[in-house]
């Protein structure tokens, strides 16, 4: 698995035009392996632009994009490594689906990476396994799917490549609670089995809150805050003033310190707000 | 209050489909409310929402808007020009290049005499907040943005009825509060009546009425604290509870008489403050 290091990096669109847009300004960041991140930010912060740089996909126009050290961008071979060991799921990934069964579209990228036929069939069948997706399916066309297995085909693909890397852009975006959550668990279940780093953008707090290990929060093309959900979520002027909110169980939490209930920081989910406010009931009435 | 849209004993069948997708479904909208819509993928809310403007034709039963059955085709344009839809993805809405070309394209559609346009886009863009912006092109303003002309563009017809269907599923927090927002305006100002499908749970706090479909049968109709008190049922239903009702409901597990229908933050921050002042005593 691969320390990411993102070294003074800087993108311009349209560069020379009139509708030059600088969408990455500087950034410097280090992603050490295995780690579990979710990206935030409001729309046009910058979120997409770097994950698309996370493999390759985008060239810097300033700066360096180093896995384990080495520059992705130094020769072809090695851009072509680094698309392999990167998943990148995009936002409404259904829209990447094109084969003719379920199976061979779980079966396109490690077909691609040219594996022996037995290895691509056992990959096909774990990552299906993990992304939720019944084996019962794989003749169907992946067309005439819901769009909530339509999204887990399309995550099972990306992961049958195996990739040291996973980034998901807005997986959840239009998911039911139920589909939101099952597909949450087997992402969490893909982290701790195969050790990958994973880079989640989501536009939902509660989530970040309570998936990733550390957060960074995107404005105008920088890393405006970067810390764990209890240090981001405890500046909720902040993330307001930037587009963001912070989860509703820490806004029920910041209302009842203002109405002079004691409680720390570090509270960002109903069931922990609950039990500390149980102990602390305890700790009154005795 | 007079009822605006009637649906009665409606079933819905996609073609090739395997079975029906709405099945015997019967709801009544009065005038000026305001009704979330709650279900799991694939539950059929979306299939109910394009029943209210003959987007859909039901297979069986009769759907009403202001009197008028939408199954018959002299009604198509008087149902359209009533109920107005605002869909998930603003990109798949917008046509034109410049933003108030844009709100003018359904009433230029309907006929509607120029100096009137004017007036209607106008009007609407002010009512969105995004009348600044008349000028600009669409493709370049955030999602939030975009979502608020879709509205505008509904508004220049100047329906009676507005049907959301999750538009707020791809913005950001801060676009998903500029839309809530305009539509609560909206309601104000004008008294119009507001269908909203929805994911998320506390954007149904303040709707009058909340309705959850399942496998295309109505199975809670009540106002949104009562829905939400039914924890379990949601859960087994594939949904969710607003965090306010959740850490009420991991109290009243504990053991603790609390209501579970305190939805928003502050109602929900006085009643657990309340019991702090209490134990104290």
């Amino acid at each position: 698995m691969p320390d990411i290091r993102l070294e003074s990096l800087r993108y311009v669109y349209s560069r020379g035009t009139p509708f030059e847009k600088v969408a990455l300004n500087d950034v410097t960041l280090d992603i050490p392996a295995g780690q579990y991140v979710a990206l935030l930010g409001h729309t046009g912060s910058g979120k997409s632009t770097l994950i698309q740089q996370l493999n390759g996909l985008l060239t810097p126009t300033a700066g360096r994009v180093l896995y384990d050290g080495e520059d992705i961008h130094r020769s072809k071979e090695a851009l072509r490594d680094i698309r392999f060991r990167v998943g990148l799921v995009f936002q409404y990934p259904e829209y990447q689906l094109f084969e003719e069964t379920v199976y061979k579209d779980i079966a396109f990228g490690p077909g691609n990476m040219r594996l022996p036929a037995a290895e691509i069939e056992e990959r096909v069948r774990k990552s299906a396994h993990f992304a939720g997706v019944d084996e019962s399916l794989f003749d169907a066309s992946p067309l005439e799917l819901s769009g909530g297995q339509k999204r887990r085909i399309a995550i099972a693909g990306v992961m049958a490549m195996k990739p040291d890397v996973l980034v998901l852009d807005e997986p959840i975006a239009g998911l039911d609670p139920a589909g939101c959550r099952s597909l949450l668990e087997n992402i969490k279940r893909y982290h701790r089995s195969t050790g990958c780093t994973i880079v989640l953008v989501t536009h939902e707090m509660n989530v970040a809150a309570t998936e990733a290990e550390r957060l960074l929060v995107m404005r105008a093309g920088q890393i405006a805050l970067d810390g764990t959900p209890q240090e981001v979520f405890s500046r909720p002027e902040e993330l307001r003033s930037m587009g963001l909110d912070i989860p509703g169980a820490a806004a029920l939490a910041q209302a009842l310190r203002q109405r002079g209930v004691s409680l720390p920081e570090s509270i960002y989910s109903p069931k922990y707000l609950a039990k500390t406010l149980l102990s602390r009931m305890g700790g009154v009435s005795c | 209050m007079d009822t605006v849209i009637s649906i009665e004993n409606v079933s819905y069948h996609y073609p090739d489909a395997a079975e029906n997708v709405l099945k015997n479904v019967s709801l009544a909208i009065p005038a000026g409310s305001f009704t979330a819509i709650l279900g799991h993928n694939g539950s059929g809310k979306s299939t109910l929402a394009k029943l209210c403007n003959a987007i859909l034709i039901p297979t069986e039963g009769r759907v009403t808007v202001n009197g008028l059955d939408t199954s018959l085709e002299d009604n198509l344009i008087p149902v359209r020009r009533t109920v107005g839809m605002v869909f998930q993805n603003p990109d798949n809405q917008i046509v034109a290049s410049v933003v108030e070309d844009d709100v003018a394209f359904a009433p230029e559609n309907l006929g509607v005499e120029s100096a009137e346009i004017r007036r209607r886009v106008d009007d609407a863009l002010r009512r969105v907040g995004m009348y600044e912006f008349r000028l600009h092109a669409p493709h370049l303003l955030s999602g939030g943005q975009k979502q608020r002309i879709a509205i505008a563009g509904v508004l220049a017809m100047q329906p009676k009825i507005l049907v959301l269907d999750e538009p707020t599923a791809m913005l950001d927090p801060l676009g998903r509060k500029e839309v809530l927002s305009t539509v609560e305006e909206l309601r104000a100002e004008t008294g119009m009546t507001v269908l909203l499908i929805t994911h998320h749970m506390d954007e149904c706090i303040g709707a009058d009425r909340v309705i959850v479909v399942s496998d295309g049968q109505l199975v809670m109709d009540g106002a949104p604290g009562e829905v939400f008190s039914r924890v379990e049922e949601l859960r087994a239903l594939g949904l969710d509870v607003p965090d306010t009702t959740e850490t009420l409901y991991e109290l009243r597990k504990a053991g603790l008489d609390l209501p579970l229908d305190a939805l928003t933050i502050d109602a929900c921050a006085d009643v657990l403050a309340g019991l702090f002042t209490k134990s104290a005593e």
